[in-house]
């Protein structure tokens, strides 16, 4: 409840909510012994309950579900989303391909987080669309954060999660967001992160392959169908694709500047 | 979060336009009992037409354009299995009947703008049936993974198959040979329903609108499962506000009279009277004769709550033991007492087994 208020406490009341989501615990049983906790999203429980250490994970893992499940308006792809002078990028990744941890930093470093983790896509501009949800931050990445941003707001340490430690990263104050607009998307980049790299690689991704790696990473293109499939055909013929192997956060910020933003 | 009256529900149902006049807060009750109900798609339907979305909230309006979008997707890819399947079947000179869900999706015949189905029931002959299963699991469809007893279940008592999915969509297809199950000694006279089948333009086949009716009111009002009622019983008003006339009422009456569902007929025009109240369905009820008996009034009470959407939102008094007694009834219909005591202990044995120590290895 503490993380849930410090992430989205300041974002506006609706008078109307899309999903009805809970977590909870799992038993009145599990309340004392051992507590786990389950999520539920309008009174049904989709997955397997987890301790309660890992209620707000649970919960951040939950809304992406009731999205990727539930909401046919945009094409909704896998990927963070970096906005700046109204130009998007998106970094469609694997997961352990270091892309939160580039999304923190970009966002830390002046660029606006549109997505850490979901790209929702006007289904007639192609424009990409701002979604107010933290950055999910897992294991070294925690610390390095803490580290670069000192005063950044970080929800406690979840450990032991299916993908280790994890923290969520509050990306921008509601103020702050409000003010994003729709923005063109640009560019397309891959990223892999290799601590062992003593220099940059750069890959030219044809438009074929950028299709297919977005397609594969979509969430819906199954329901919506020909819409979806007209859409990403239209950002892709309008845009760069890059893959990028790195060690250093300042190329990988400098590169985008330099080659993707106009 | 506010509860939603069963009446003040119940009237945006059988009147779609007083959603227009909802307020916010009850907007978001009746979209989340919609959901759970599998009827957000069907109220966008009812309210598109009438050209009152764009005046709803936003939030309401990406509900249900959300809701359509998945709803039509939903029902091309039903028309597509079920082309496909027809197509396959044909292969061995089978001829598949649909039946609820995608039988209203796929003929023109139904209105079915909005409507979700669970999965694909289709109907075969009795002894085109292991042919037709060998044929499918040979096509990529697979069983679903049941026990020893189970199977036996379904092929010695039961009117179908052990559900069946297509192993690269996923979709699942419930194979029947018969509307209702054989062990109970009320399983229909199935010639008498493939005698009513229509065909749609591209070939598939579905009973007629009064078979259908009787078939969806046998599947509503002798099962125990009752989840999405609410449902069924849209699907059985909308096909009586299309087909009303003296002929469609003769060939229901026909099939409920040769099959001997005089009492569930009743019931279930009672059912809909209460629930939207037309006056072609009041017509066909022999209102002294129903109310005379304590058992009918007990049933009309019963299935008027059971059906309703199981919501915490929606407020809905003794619904749990509605549930419960139609369950119970549903449970006594499909078998004899001997064979459902035996059945019954079998399921429970399984499911404490279950609780204590898990699912047995294969």
């Amino acid at each position: 409840m503490q993380s849930a208020s410090l992430i989205y406490g300041d974002a506006p009341r609706q008078d109307i909510s899309s999903f009805c989501v809970a977590v909870k615990p799992a038993s009145l049983l599990r309340r004392l012994i051992k507590p786990i906790v389950q999520f539920e999203c309008n009174f049904n429980v989709p997955f397997k309950p987890l301790p309660q250490s890992q209620s707000y994970a649970l919960l951040e893992w939950g809304l992406n579900w009731c999205l990727a499940t539930g909401h046919f308006n945009h094409l909704l792809l896998h990927a963070a989303v970096l906005v700046k002078d109204g130009q998007a990028i998106l970094f469609p990744a694997m997961p352990g391909s270091g892309k939160s941890t580039l999304t923190a930093w970009l966002g830390i470093h002046g660029w606006k987080v549109y997505s850490d983790e979901m790209a929702v896509i006007d289904l007639v501009t192609g424009t990409v669309q701002p979604l107010y949800r933290p950055i999910c931050l897992k294991n070294q990445s925690i610390d390095l954060v803490k580290q670069w941003s000192p005063n950044a707001i970080l929800t406690p340490t979840c450990h032991d999660t299916a993908k280790g430690s994890v923290a969520h990263l509050k990306a921008h104050h509601w103020q702050e967001y409000a003010t994003f607009q729709p923005a063109r998307i640009v560019g397309v980049v891959f990223p892999k992160y290799d601590a062992s790299a003593t220099e940059p690689k750069l890959f030219t991704v044809d438009k074929l392959q950028t299709y297919e790696s977005l397609y594969s990473n979509a969430f819906n293109y199954h329901v919506l169908g020909q819409q979806s499939f007209e859409i990403l055909l239209n950002v892709v013929n309008h845009i760069q694709g890059f893959e990028v192997h790195y060690a250093s956060l300042d190329f990988m910020s400098d590169f985008l500047q330099d080659e993707l933003l106009s | 979060m506010k509860q939603l009256q069963c009446t003040d529900f119940i009237s945006i149902i059988a009147n779609p336009k007083l959603a227009y006049s909802l307020a916010s807060e009850d907007w978001q009750s009746v979209l989340w009992i919609l959901e759970t109900a599998r009827l957000d798609a069907w109220l966008a339907a009812q309210l598109q037409p009438l050209d009152v979305i764009g005046s709803l909230p936003d939030t309401v309006k990406i509900r249900l354009s959300s809701a359509i979008t998945y709803a039509k997707r939903q029902q091309q890819q039903v028309t597509y299995e079920c082309v496909t399947l027809t197509r396959l079947l044909a292969e061995k000179h089978i001829e598949p009947l649909f039946l609820k869900g995608a039988a209203y999706v796929i003929s023109p015949v139904f209105q079915s703008a909005g409507r979700i189905c669970s999965d694909i029931d289709a109907l075969v002959k009795r002894e085109e049936l292991e042919i037709a299963e060998r044929h499918l699991k040979m096509n990529l469809w697979l069983s679903k993974e049941v026990d020893d007893y189970d199977d036996k279940y379904y092929r010695e008592y039961a009117h179908e198959i052990p559900p069946m999915m297509q192993a690269e969509r996923g979709t699942i297809l419930d194979l029947h040979h018969n509307l209702f199950l054989p062990v109970s000694g009320r399983a229909p006279d199935i010639a008498q329903f493939w005698g009513t089948r229509i065909q749609t333009e591209n070939g598939l086949s579905t009973l007629s609108p009064a078979a259908a009716l009787v078939h969806s009111m046998i599947h509503l009002l002798m099962n125990e499962e009752v989840t999405f009622g609410l449902r069924d019983c849209l699907d059985m008003q909308s096909i009586i506000d299309t087909h009303n006339s003296e002929s469609f009422w003769q060939d229901v009456h026909q099939l409920v009279a040769d099959n001997g569902f005089h009492q569930e007929f009743q019931l279930l025009m009672s059912l809909l009277c209460c629930l939207f109240n037309r006056d072609t369905v009041k017509q066909q009820i022999n209102l002294e004769h129903f109310n005379n008996s304590l058992k009918n009034r007990f049933w009309l009470w019963c299935y008027c709550k059971a059906v309703l959407p199981d919501h915490p939102l929606l407020h809905n008094p003794f619904a749990g033991i509605a549930r419960a007694a139609v369950y119970c009834r549903g449970h006594s219909q499909k078998m004899p007492l001997v064979t459902l005591l035996k059945h019954s202990t079998v399921k429970m044995y399984k499911a404490m087994r279950k609780a204590l120590v898990g699912e047995p290895d294969e």
